[in-house]
């Protein structure tokens, strides 16, 4: 198929009916800016052919299209909507031109899906589900319709479902989806799919199955036979016996190879989150650490603390500055001891007085007792006589009594503390040099005290530090389950490890078996020797020996494929890396033990290379699927297809860009390639691009040195009109002479 | 690719040259009526059956009953 012409109308960004791109059979560039409606025009292709434009949604699946019943409305340009009246419809139709040029037949089609959207009032619209799709076919002076029970097969014809997405493809989102180079099966699942490798397949069946068939007719007549029949019984037990163990390992051999590969395939999905879940993991645990060390720490200053208190008293912490007491105990002690001797003397003095002043009385004074007596009874004892109050003798008497000297009550006697306070005294004493040293352990304690204080808040500083480096990459890969994801990977490549086991184990019977198969198949035709007709000897012999083939040759047929593949990689690898003057290494396919071939760049040493740029994945990428394409020579689809592509330089360099040009202008013969490279900022119009004309003349004469055609187109806006603004939005495409 | 060339990629197979004493000239110069020794004819013979069956679709039940009657009537 060749495309000759697009014509877009309102569809998305393309506003109006003037929007056409003429395709020559060559390379055909697309010039655009980020949002200037490249990936839209690869959209309106996939639109017409799948009834879908690319599904953007970030769950969805890479390559995956949104069809119209989901889109609708979102089909039509916006600024088409903005102008449409109410009651009025607007129409996005696309319609492709195509030359279906096989079986030497040439025919013309015309390809044009439409949708249709009415306005109701001023912000409701009739959106229907479906789109109409046609095709036209050209006959003779004009096209007419196709019927529409044909237009599946036309359509397959132009370009089957298959195929199309190894043609057709949109950015590394859309390569990553096709060759996923981390993945054994990928490439396994490549070949399957695009050669004609299956067809080997159906060759082993029938042999297995006419050898099986040959081989009961023998058996039959040979269990009939008169001689050596013991013998013959042995060595067809033997035989069945090992049949059916070879197939009970064939089955265990595939099995063992599925689940190797879907232990595989469990790595290829954890690998792009292992690094970021061992890092968490290994996080985590540091986390879980620091925060044990910052909890011992709390633990441990609390604890502390408590001490603190409890020093008060089990270290006399309370006595702090008391020291000086003790002098003034000390002088209290003595003032005490003076106090006693004085009382004590004092007591002995009155205690004289009082003798004194009893020995002082006239021995013919009367106790004054006696004298209170006597002026109570008014009488004197003395003289006994009378002596009434206010008489002379009653006088007499008062004035004895008033001489009457004051008895001193003697003082209670009062227990003595002094041997009290001495002890205590004493106690205090030898307390003082502890007490003089408080001052000192408590600044030892306080220092200890800071000490603990400063680890905790060390310790939770560092608990800190790690839990948000934690929560930091958590955020950024999204993994919650890092631990899952650890211990699964663990655990697919401990799967991995035992499925290889099992596998050499396995295969290794299987040729044992196969061995003794042999043999016994030799040793029963030579005991069938004149008992089986020689025709049947002989053709399950041959059968034999055709199934033995078929399985060589499909062995061989495979490996020539991959090696084919990887040639052709490899040139266009190389064409596309080598005038970048960079390292590039070469494509290797390597085995793997399931069968499978991984991809993987080697060094001039022959040794893998590991952590590639994206610019040499990209490519390697790229290379393959140039390599599917134009190696496949039963299907050549490089002739057949025309490259569909948009943004897929997108990791490249210009210089890598322009190689990339190159060398699909050689590969395809049609490319339709949409980009943003190969344009530079417009001096003469505000945040608008031209086309970076020395670059694409330079890319026009290398492609006709190669007899190849270069057309390139501008996707451009009107000066004042800006993306922002949907409503207005209108891209214009201009023919870029070069 | 063409039947005879499917017949060729089969018998280009070293093992089955050998065995059946077929020498790579004779592959590769090999025409559709090419003649061989005669257990080589046999073999040439149920591989061209083969990939005609093969080639025009027939199932594999098909395909390998006719191999074996293709057989029967060679080696009566």
């Amino acid at each position: 198929m060749l495309i000759r012409k697009i014509n877009i109308t309102n569809f998305l960004c393309y506003y109006g009916a003037a929007n056409q791109f003429e395709f020559v059979e060559g390379l055909n560039i697309v010039l655009g800016a980020n949002g200037y409606g490249k990936s839209k025009l690869y959209d309106a292709f996939q639109w017409v052919f799948s009834d879908g434009i690319t599904d953007n949604a970030p769950r969805a699946t890479p390559g995956g299209l949104k069809l119209t019943n989901a889109v609708k409305g979102d089909l039509v340009s916006e600024k088409a909507k903005a102008e449409c009246d109410i009651g009025d419809s607007v129409e996005t139709k696309v319609v492709i031109e195509v030359d279906d040029q096989r079986n030497g037949n040439p025919r013309k089609y015309q390809l044009v899906r439409t949708y249709r959207t009415r306005r109701t009032d001023e912000k409701t619209w009739v959106e229907p589900g479906k789109s109409e799709f046609q095709i036209l076919e050209y006959d003779i002076v004009s096209y007419k319709p196709v019927a529409e029970a044909k237009q599946a097969e036309i359509l397959e014809r132009l370009i089957p479902v298959d195929v199309r997405p190894y043609v057709w493809f949109q950015g590394e989102r859309g390569i990553s989806n096709l060759i996923d180079t981390s993945s054994n099966g990928s490439l396994k699942n490549v070949i399957k799919r695009l050669s004609d490798i299956d067809r080997w397949d159906t060759y082993i069946e029938v042999a297995e199955r006419a050898y099986k068939t040959a081989q009961s007719a023998f058996d039959q007549v040979l269990s009939k036979s008169q001689k050596n029949q013991v013998r013959i019984g042995e060595l067809q037990t033997e035989q069945r016996l090992l049949e059916t163990q070879v197939r009970r390992l064939e089955e265990q051999i595939t099995n063992a190879s599925q689940n190797q590969q879907e232990a595989q395939e469990k790595i290829d999905a954890l690998s792009a989150s292992i690094e970021f879940a061992q890092t968490i993991s290994k996080l985590n645990q540091a986390r879980s650490q620091a925060e044990a060390a910052y909890t011992a720490a709390v633990k441990q200053s609390d604890a502390f603390d408590e001490g603190l208190s409890r020093k008060l008293f089990s270290d006399n912490w309370v006595l702090l500055g008391t020291s000086s007491l003790l002098d003034k105990f000390e002088d209290k002690l003595t003032a005490y001891d003076d106090a006693i001797a004085i009382r004590k003397a004092t007591a002995n003095l009155t205690k004289q007085a009082n003798e004194k002043l009893q020995i002082r009385l006239p021995d013919n004074v009367p106790e004054p007792m006696y004298v209170r007596q006597m002026l109570d009874e008014e009488h004197c004892k003395v003289c006994d006589r009378p002596a009434p109050k206010g008489s002379e003798a009653y006088d007499a008497i008062v004035s004895l009594l008033l001489s009457e000297p004051e008895i001193i009550q003697p003082e209670r006697p009062r227990k003595n503390l002094k041997s009290f306070f001495r002890q205590f005294y004493a106690n205090g004493l030898g307390m003082k040099s502890s007490i003089d040293s408080i001052n000192q352990r408590v600044q030892q304690s306080i220092q200890e005290q800071n000490a603990g204080r400063e680890r905790v808040r060390s310790c939770k500083e560092e608990f800190e530090a790690k839990a948000r480096e934690l929560q930091q990459q958590e955020q950024l890969s999204g993994i919650v389950n890092a631990r899952d994801i650890v211990n699964s990977m663990n655990g697919a490549t401990a799967d991995i490890k035992k499925f290889e086991g099992d596998l050499v184990g396995d295969r290794n019977k299987k040729k044992q078996h196969e061995d003794r198969l042999r043999e016994i198949n030799s040793e029963l035709s030579k005991l069938s020797e004149g008992q089986v007709p020689a025709h049947l000897t002989q053709k399950k012999t041959i059968l034999f020996d055709l199934m033995e083939l078929t399985k060589r040759v499909k062995k061989t047929k495979y490996q020539e494929l991959v090696q084919q593949l990887e040639d052709t990689a490899n040139t266009h690898y190389r064409n596309i890396n080598a005038p970048t003057g960079a390292f590039y290494g070469t494509i290797r396919f390597i085995e793997t033990s399931d069968g499978g071939y991984r991809p993987a760049i080697l060094d001039n040493d022959g040794r893998e290379v590991g952590n590639l740029n994206t610019s040499l994945v990209s490519s390697l990428k790229l290379s393959i699927i140039m390599a599917i394409v134009s190696a496949n020579k039963t299907r050549n689809y490089a002739s057949f297809y025309p490259l569909i592509s948009d943004a897929p330089v997108s990791d490249f360099d210009v210089v890598k860009a322009m190689t990339f040009f190159r060398e699909t202008a050689n590969t395809f013969r049609q490319s339709i390639v949409i980009v943003k490279e190969l344009l530079v900022e417009d001096t003469t119009r505000i945040g608008r691009y031209k086309p970076d004309l020395v670059r694409l003349h330079e890319l026009r004469t290398d492609l006709q040195a190669a007899d190849k055609t270069l057309n390139v187109y501008q996707l451009d806006m009107p000066d004042g009109v800006s993306n922002a603004f949907r409503n207005e939005l209108e891209v214009t495409i201009q023919k870029v002479n070069c | 690719m063409t039947q005879l060339d499917i017949v060729k990629s089969f018998l280009e197979d070293s093992e089955i040259q050998e065995k059946y004493s077929l020498s790579p000239a004779d592959v590769a110069q090999m025409t559709l009526t090419s003649h061989y020794n005669a257990d080589a004819q046999v073999l040439v013979g149920l591989v061209r059956q083969m990939v005609n069956v093969v080639e025009d679709g027939s199932t594999p039940n098909l395909a390998a009953n006719r191999l074996n009657a293709h057989l029967n009537t060679t080696l009566l």
